[in-house]
């Protein structure tokens, strides 16, 4: 036993090594972004990342390699499905690991800042006539602020202007309903909206402009059924 | 070969006092405390955390964890003492109490919890997660503890650890910096989008704290522009730092860069824009404890005898004092 002990201490330096040196392995290949996020066909879809292509295209017109926005995004998604498909490789003797001992990766942060956001709208029906219950930074429709302005909640509503998630966005609505009826009970009805909009280089904004936009995936709900 | 494996096992085989990571392990049990805490009591546990079929927002299904799993997945009664859990172990990590056990359950706990709804994991999650991790490995209440208290006496005994987890914890931080600045290939990070990213973060709704209008006049554009470009060089360089331990190690060899590592503490510079950096995020967004978490890594940029140099306002020695201790690289010499 003693001697078993005395050659363990022995190997325990260079087993060390090796355990050590899978972890920062774990940690140099988990933080190259996955290929869920890189083969992701709504990102690839979004207004976001198409100004993006764009913007690129345009750069490399200017240094005089001309390439339409389309037959960039074409390259660059068919270079990130490749990337993506290593990344995989690299990393499957590392995911387990991570997953189990909580040394996951993943730090795609602002990559690329939100120029068409979307805000969450919540309205009520009293007596016929709509009123807003909620606007980010309105404060004349606050209700739940302090709620909604929760980092784990904004960051769940911000998603649907990258990625929109149908059954997240009727998730969130429900739920929004069934709040606002239970406290408002002289609604007769509750409206949750996107309203999605461009927002406004700051050369426009200092010549007056003020951001328009639309509404998108209206949900309605009948307040006495949620109640 | 044979050369750079008795350098490693040398390297990992240093030890050091335990009260750099011990404050660490403190600001590591605050942010967990404060992630899980602030949740509950605006009420957005059960909402996030907890199945649609008991009365939560989303249909999670199964979690993603297998604690979560073994536990019937993200169900109410599940959340309900999970919650409770996580904020004694956070308790339990800030003050020290309960050894290598209570750093594992906390790590396994958080994870839990946090990846029960996974559309609304963070970075400081991760961070936390990977901090947590280190620290069992480390065995991180070995001072500035209730364990200590208890085995020796004292709150804070002279007694040391294993440095490796330490250099980790650095290559886990600088690994963040330079793949998110590696991530920004968004347009507006770079020249050809006129280097307008912060502007566009600073209009979104989802982030900020209130009205950033204002940065649209000339003189902001002008700032945010100059910070969007120096984040962005910051970021991605960030993992050059490592450079800066090697060659502070190794100060008997030549070239210039190294000269001047030697001469100059070029982590007081990287430290200095990181903590502005995170300083401003504080000030205007709203990222949860992403910040805090961040920061507190930047302990384990300093040897705990820096640590306690830079407590009492002395200068730090290159060295004599060197962080990582690397100088079993080959060709370096033993600073002390």
């Amino acid at each position: 036993m003693a001697a078993l002990r005395q050659r363990l201490a022995r190997a325990w330096p260079h087993l060390r090594v090796i355990l050590v040196g899978y972890h920062v392995a774990a940690i140099v290949v988990l933080s190259i972004p996955p290929a869920g996020a890189l083969n992701n066909p709504a990102m690839w879809r979004s207004a976001n990342t198409r100004s993006d292509i764009a913007g690129y295209a345009a750069a490399l017109g200017q240094v005089g390699v001309e390439i339409t926005p389309e037959e960039l995004g074409a390259r660059v998604r068919d270079a990130a499905a490749t990337f993506g498909r290593i990344r995989e490789l690299l990393a499957a003797p590392f995911a387990g690991y991570a997953a189990l001992v909580g040394a996951r990766q993943g730090w795609a942060m602002f990559a690329s800042p939100q120029r068409v956001p979307a805000e969450v709208h919540v309205d009520l029906e009293i007596g016929g006539e709509w009123r807003p219950l909620y606007r980010p930074h309105d404060d004349a429709a606050a209700w739940r602020r302090a709620t909604f302005e929760h980092n784990r909640f904004r960051k769940f509503n911000g998603r649907f202007a990258r990625t929109f998630i149908p059954p997240h966005y009727d998730g969130l609505a429900r739920w929004l309903a069934r709040e606002a009826a239970a406290e408002f009970p002289e609604a007769t009805a509750i409206r949750v909206r996107l309203y999605r909009y461009r927002t406004l280089p700051p050369a426009e904004v200092r010549a007056g402009r003020r951001p328009e936009g639309r509404y998108e995936h209206e949900r309605r709900f009948v307040a006495e059924e949620l109640r | 070969m044979r050369r750079l494996w008795s350098s490693a096992v040398e390297l990992l085989g240093r030890r050091e006092p335990a009260d750099g990571l011990a404050l660490f392990r403190i600001a590591v049990g605050l942010c967990m405390l404060y992630s899980i805490g602030s949740m509950a009591a605006a009420g957005l546990d059960q909402v996030f955390w907890v199945d649609a079929a008991d009365g939560g927002m989303l249909e999670l299904r199964s979690g993603d964890h297998w604690l979560i799993r073994a536990l019937g997945g993200p169900r109410a009664p599940v959340i309900g003492a999970l919650v409770p859990l996580g904020l004694l172990l956070a308790l339990l990590v800030t003050v020290g109490a309960g050894g290598r056990v209570v750093l594992l359950i906390a790590g396994q706990v958080y994870q839990a919890i946090v990846r029960s709804d996974p559309t609304i994991i963070g970075g400081y999650d991760l961070l936390i997660g990977n901090a947590l991790w280190i620290l069992f490995l480390a065995g991180a209440t070995a001072t500035l503890s209730v364990d200590a208290r208890l085995r020796r006496g004292s709150w804070r005994p002279a007694v040391e650890i294993a440095a490796w987890p330490r250099y980790l914890l650095i290559l886990q931080i600088l690994a963040v910096y330079t793949t998110t600045g590696l991530s920004k290939l968004g347009v507006p990070w770079t020249p050809a989008g006129g280097f307008s990213a912060l502007y566009w973060v600073f209009q979104e709704p989802t982030w900020r704290r209130f009205d950033m209008g204002w940065t649209a006049a000339a003189p902001a554009v002008l700032v945010l522009q100059v910070a969007t470009a120096l984040t962005w060089i910051w970021e991605i360089s960030a993992i050059f730092l490592l450079l800066f331990y090697y060659y502070r190690a190794t100060p008997a060899r030549p070239g210039r860069l190294r000269a001047l590592c030697v001469r100059r503490d070029l982590r007081l510079g990287f430290v200095a824009i990181g903590v502005a950096l995170h300083l401003s995020i504080l000030l205007t967004l709203n990222v949860g404890p992403f910040s805090w978490i961040s920061v507190a890594y930047y302990l384990n940029l300093f040897h705990p005898d820096e640590l306690r140099a830079l407590a009492r306002r002395r200068p730090l020695r290159a060295g004599g004092e060197d962080p990582a201790h690397m100088d079993s690289i080959p060709g370096g010499r033993d600073p002390r």
